[in-house]
């Protein structure tokens, strides 16, 4: 569409008196001004902040108090008890632990192997390109979900063996090792799967970043393709990598949740959010606050998240040039 | 155009053959061994099902037994959890996730596409941002929150609705709904986002420059091109779809494949688990190749195998 | 009697970092059957006038603030939308830059020269339609209209795409065509047909028409009457003849001055800047010592290319492509070869051939007595000081995330040119000041900067190594002429303070001669001709040759 014209060139000049502003920079800029990716952005800060930070002051979720079932909320329990008169509001921010933990940790490992694999594929070109894509897209076609079930099929006993392992050998604290070992299957589940897209799109970046003139000019100097590769080509392709981490944490925490329902995720004393809402859902009828609460805290952290992703594509969608 | 279906063709059986080679090494890496959970098989029985089904053979007979049987035989093996031949079991339920699955897709796309082609019209008004809210809503509260809250209300105002249950025809809608908003979501936001696309291009400048209507301008020029990027997510959209049903099957006691695929990987149930996944599999084939074979027919670039479509 | 009278139009674009003024107060009239041509650089509002005219800018972030154009008893400014739409594509039509991008590429072509008719005259019928549409692209040039009506876009080549374009936007027979820079994208070839087919048009079809160009050249060949913009005001006005012979504004001389024509014989060209500051008029000449060098054997060839070849297999239909084939070439020291030729001749490959950044398919580079094709990447390495290269595209010729001073001191830490800190910064001021920026531009961004100033930090990049030969590809090809004038300038003094060699790859001749002291002309892989710059413009043997030199807007 018919924009302004390009600056002229005296035009330019003249407005260089600002102090230099990096892409980054200017892209936060950006985003600053948007409202609804800053609220979210502070909600997720605050979600953060409730479930590692403030935990440790709630009571013990797993104190089970038969005679104090389904209470309603008062200045010892904040939202009250569950089913077995636990207390339902440190029972939300330790679920919040474990969800977040899993979507932070597994969008870590895939991000680490979808960029390895991404720019490597797209950087190498031709045969090799082809052929690493060519695994993506098998393994893309694939029903995700399946093969995470059977993986985790496959691990569920694992988790015990190492756990005796970690206790012995590594003398660690054994409630400790459970709950760590419990979720590490899930983390290996959702990274192995998860890099595929992101390994996708950072090909994309990279074939076309490759193909552009500062790119030649560095081969023309006879940078080495180590260097071009890592200082020149992969932080141009941060943007869309940012974006799309953003957007891949809560999707994991969704499928965790998933998985829980399905009693194929975290397993107590583990609990998440979907173990919580599962849970909930038992008593939907005559204690909705089970199901609802929960979901709320789990459905307000997803939508942050995935405001936030948006907000970050919008900010750095803006080309690189600014004419 | 045919060769373009061809390619597709191929690509798609090369993906069945490597979700059988992953299945079936995970099934076999699956810890316990089959028909050892069901305590109504006698031990002789056993014997002679291993036998039959080359269970006591090497690993490499046993991978290709298998395709071999299904193949000339239509023999999908014995669920060791149900005592029953998977080829029956998949036959009584793939119709039910059939169903479920398309009318899921039907809720989808009936629903998202409209809804992202209104968004985008109406870009940066109180119905788009409303528009969108209830997509993001669509996407971060999980099916199994949605469904109970949908029983609830559909229990208390709607007493020609069941809640649960697989009887009579009309008892698709709920579960059908259920399991489409996600995808319904998805697709609204990236009509939207695609008809935005299109509508940023040189080629509509040229269109108002005609002085065309801007209904024409909207429905004619920018369709083709804005809806490509949601016909590529069919493909995947219905594997969310197949994916999700596990979950909405339970909630709402449908019949269909899915508890079956989670009672397997749960039970060690090596045929059934092999069974369903290859069913799901080659289903999911199905559908990438309509997407893709719709995707040539929105871009012809696409389709006469221009590079840089 | 005009038919269009422009009167006090004001344009202005609110953003957040200010507002605009992109046309302000600009006033002008187009008499019936005539072709304006408007001349202008980027920023001068040529565009943003037409748009508009028609009501096609978005009106935030664009706000026509006042003015009026009357035409045919309607204010086009003030006027009800639903009847703008309807003037639009019936009355006036208006055709674009970029014919690909500006054409759907999911519909058949047909289907969209038919839509004006069909939208416009509600009478007409969808086989009144067809015929008047094949009819239309029959009468621009379009061979087997029939068959090829129902192609898409992308099967037709980009002259054939701006001629289905024309033949859109004249399908109504519209009172007016307003055209935007229709021939700036194509080869000079493909532009001088489209020139004689609007030309025709006008008369045939009875057309008025706006030409809108930054091409002085251009717009001497095909319009009637000039308006001259420059930042958002008509600064002068007049037919051809006069605008040419005696321009009387600073800016139209300067602008006319600086752009290289055959007849250019000083070695620096002036800028629009030594007009518009009032230094008296074109004082900055020194003839070449042009005619004695002809006599002279050229000195040593510091490069020479034997039998070059490079081919490439297309992965989609396995067709052999014979980008560079069989090209030889001697490039003197310190002298400018240029090597000129249109789109996909080969030219712009033949130069990353010459440095390795193209894999040749055989054939040899010697330089320094060295066949630079036998090297392996490692060898290469000390080479690669020597054998610099510039591109078309300042905007993608620099790393967007790295700093100048880093982009600049990265070439000279990894050669080993300077060892600390302090010694290397000190280099790059001074590359800095060498291409007329300074040293408070070490912290800035790429972005930041203009394309004539990107192209400079590209030079600067380019000499931080020290070589003695660098490529020039296309790259002053992507700027106005009044910064084409700066950079070519610059690239001279340089050439004569360093003592560099150039390759100098474009596809505008006019340039290559005013930069070159020989040529080669180049077609489809093949040279054509190779000689002094005198002798190819003067002399030219070749029929392709003779056809490019014609074909020249402005020179004919």
């Amino acid at each position: 569409m018919a924009t302004a014209e390009q600056t002229s060139e005296p035009q330019k000049a003249e407005n260089m008196h600002s102090a230099p502003s990096s892409l980054s920079k200017d892209a936060w800029l950006r985003m600053k001004k948007n409202k609804v990716a800053m609220v979210s952005l502070g909600v997720f800060i605050v979600m953060i902040v409730l479930c590692f930070a403030m935990a440790w002051k709630c009571k013990d979720p797993n104190i089970i108090n038969l005679t104090n079932k389904f209470a309603a909320p008062s200045a010892e329990h904040w939202f009250g008890t569950d089913a077995l008169g636990r207390d339902l509001f440190s029972r939300i921010l330790y679920g919040g632990q474990i969800s977040m933990l899993v979507g932070l940790v597994a969008t870590f490992v895939s991000v680490c192997i979808g960029v390895t694999y991404g720019s490597i594929s797209g950087f190498a070109g031709g045969r090799t390109d082809a052929f690493m894509m060519r695994v993506v897209d098998i393994l893309l076609s694939i029903p995700f979900l399946v093969l995470v079930i059977v993986l985790q099929a496959v691990l569920k006993d694992w988790s015990s063996d190492t756990s005796a392992w970690f206790v012995e050998t590594l003398k660690w604290k054994k409630d400790f090792s459970d709950r760590l070992t419990n979720i590490i299957p899930l983390f290996f589940a959702l990274g192995i799967f998860g890099w595929l897209t992101l390994a996708r799109i950072v090909r994309a970046q990279v074939l076309s970043i490759k193909e552009r003139e500062f790119i030649e000019a560095a081969h023309a100097l006879g940078y080495s393709n180590s260097r071009i590769l890592f200082r020149h080509i992969i932080p141009n392709t941060l943007g869309p990598t940012v974006v799309y981490a953003t957007l891949t944490v809560p999707s994991f925490i969704m499928y965790e949740a998933t998985l829980s329902y399905l009693g194929l995720g975290v397993k107590p004393p583990n609990s998440s959010w979907g173990i919580l809402i599962k849970e909930g859902a038992n008593y939907m009828e005559t204690h909705p606050e089970l199901l609802l609460l929960p979901g709320f805290f789990f459905s307000l952290t997803l939508f942050a998240l995935n405001f936030l992703g948006d907000g970050l594509r919008d900010a750095l969608d803006v080309k690189a040039s600014k004419d | 155009m045919i060769r373009f279906i061809f390619n597709r063709f191929l690509q798609g059986l090369l993906v069945l053959f490597a979700l059988y080679t992953i299945t079936f090494f995970l099934a076999k890496a699956m810890p316990g061994e089959p028909f050892t959970s069901e305590k109504n098989v006698s031990e002789f029985t056993k014997q002679n099902l291993r036998k039959l089904y080359g269970l006591d053979k090497s690993l490499p007979e046993q991978y290709f037994r298998y395709p071999y049987r299904v193949l000339t035989q239509g023999d999908f093996g014995v669920s060791s959890s149900k005592g029953k031949p998977v080829r029956d079991i998949i036959a009584n339920s793939f119709p039910v996730s059939l169903v479920l699955g398309l009318g899921a897709l039907g809720f989808a796309v009936g629903i998202g596409i409209p809804l992202g082609i209104l968004a985008a019209i109406r870009k940066n008004t109180w119905v788009d941002w409303g528009l969108m809210g209830f997509a993001m809503i669509g996407i971060c509260v999980p099916a199994f929150t949605i469904g109970p809250l949908l029983q609830i209300l559909v229990a208390a105002n709607v007493p020609w609705l069941k809640v649960a249950g697989w009887g009579s025809p009309q008892d698709f809608l709920l579960p059908a709904f259920t399991l489409g908003l996600v995808s319904a979501a998805y697709l609204a936001r990236l009509t939207r986002g695609g008809i935005l696309e299109i509508l940023s291009q040189d080629f509509i400048r040229t269109a108002h420059a005609k002085g065309l209507s801007p209904t024409t301008v909207i429905l004619k020029h920018s369709l083709r091109g804005g809806l490509l990027p949601s016909v590529a997510y069919l493909g995947p959209a219905f594997a969310a779809l197949i994916s999700g049903s596990f979950i909405v099957e339970s909630i709402f006691l449908v019949p269909g494949m899915g508890q079956h695929f989670v009672n397997a990987a749960v039970s060690r149930d090596e045929f059934l688990l092999l069974g369903v996944s290859m069913f799901f599999g080659f289903l999911i084939i199905v559908m990438n190749l309509f997407s893709d074979i719709l995707t040539g027919v929105l871009d012809p670039r696409v389709r006469m195998g221009k590079e840089g479509a | 009697m005009p038919i269009l009278d422009i009167q006090n139009l004001k344009t202005y674009f609110h953003t957040r970092t200010g507002t605009t003024k992109a046309v302000d107060d600009v006033s002008f009239s187009l008499e019936k059957g005539e072709i304006l041509g408007i001349v202008g650089e980027s920023g001068s509002g040529k565009s943003v006038t037409c748009y508009s005219l028609l009501g096609l800018l978005p009106q935030p972030p664009a706000k026509i603030e006042g003015g009026c154009v009357p035409f045919d008893g309607e204010d086009l400014l003030h006027v009800d939308p639903a009847i703008q739409r309807k003037i639009r594509g019936k009355r006036i039509s208006m055709i674009f830059q970029d014919p690909m991008s500006c054409l759907n590429p999911y519909l058949r072509i047909l289907d969209q020269v038919m839509e004006p008719m069909l939208a416009h005259e509600p009478g007409a019928t969808k086989e009144q339609a067809r015929e008047r549409a094949i009819e239309m692209l029959k009468k621009v040039g379009i061979a087997d209209a029939e068959e090829r009506a129902h192609s898409f876009p992308h099967e037709f080549s980009g002259g054939m795409r701006q001629r289905v374009m024309i033949a859109m936007a004249l399908v109504t027979h519209p009172d007016i065509l307003l055209a935007d820079e229709p021939t700036t994208a194509l080869d000079v070839t493909v532009q001088a047909r489209i020139l004689r087919l609007l030309k025709e048009l006008r008369t045939e079809l009875d057309v008025s028409v706006i030409f809108i160009t930054h091409d002085l050249g251009v717009v001497a060949e095909v319009a009637d009457r000039v308006v001259v913009m420059y930042r958002g005001k008509v600064v002068e006005e007049g037919t051809v003849r006069e605008i040419f012979d005696t321009p009387k504004h600073p800016y139209v001389k300067g602008l006319l001055a600086c752009r290289p024509t055959f007849q250019t014989t000083s070695r620096m060209l002036p800028t629009v800047e030594d007009f518009l500051e009032g230094k008296t008029t074109i004082e900055v000449q020194e003839p070449k010592p042009a005619k004695d060098t002809q006599e002279e054997a050229p000195p040593e060839p510091l490069i020479e290319v034997k039998n070059l070849k490079v081919h490439f297999t297309q992965s989609k239909d396995h067709q052999l492509i014979k980008a560079v084939d069989d090209v030889s070439l001697k490039i003197p020291k310190g002298k400018t070869l240029g090597l000129v030729g249109e789109s996909g001749c080969g030219k712009t490959t033949t130069g990353r051939a010459i440095l390795q950044l193209v894999k040749a398919t055989s054939g040899q580079v010697f330089y320094d007595n060295h066949d630079l094709c036998q090297l392996h990447r490692d060898q290469l390495l000390p080479y690669r000081k020597k054998l610099q290269i510039i591109f078309q595209d300042p905007y993608a010729s620099l790393n967007p995330r790295m700093t100048i001073e880093q982009a600049l001191s990265e070439p000279i830490r990894f050669h080993q040119i300077c060892t600390g800190r302090a010694e290397t910064r000190d280099r790059v001021v001074s590359l800095l000041e060498e291409v007329g920026l300074s040293a408070e531009h070490l912290r800035r961004y790429p972005h930041e900067f203009s394309g004539g100033q990107r192209q400079r930090l590209c030079v600067a990049r380019a000499l931080a190594v020290e070589p003695e030969f660098i490529v020039c590809d296309e790259c002053v090809s992507a700027m106005d002429v009044s910064i084409q004038a700066q950079v070519l300038n610059l690239l001279r003094n340089l050439q004569d303070s360093h003592n560099l060699t150039y390759l100098f790859i474009s596809h505008d001749l006019s340039v290559v001669k005013f930069v070159s002291d020989y040529v080669a002309v180049m077609k489809a892989g093949k040279i054509v001709e190779q000689n002094t710059a005198e002798d190819v413009y003067r002399n030219p043997h070749q029929d392709y040759t003779k056809e490019l030199l014609a074909a020249v807007p402005g020179e004919g």
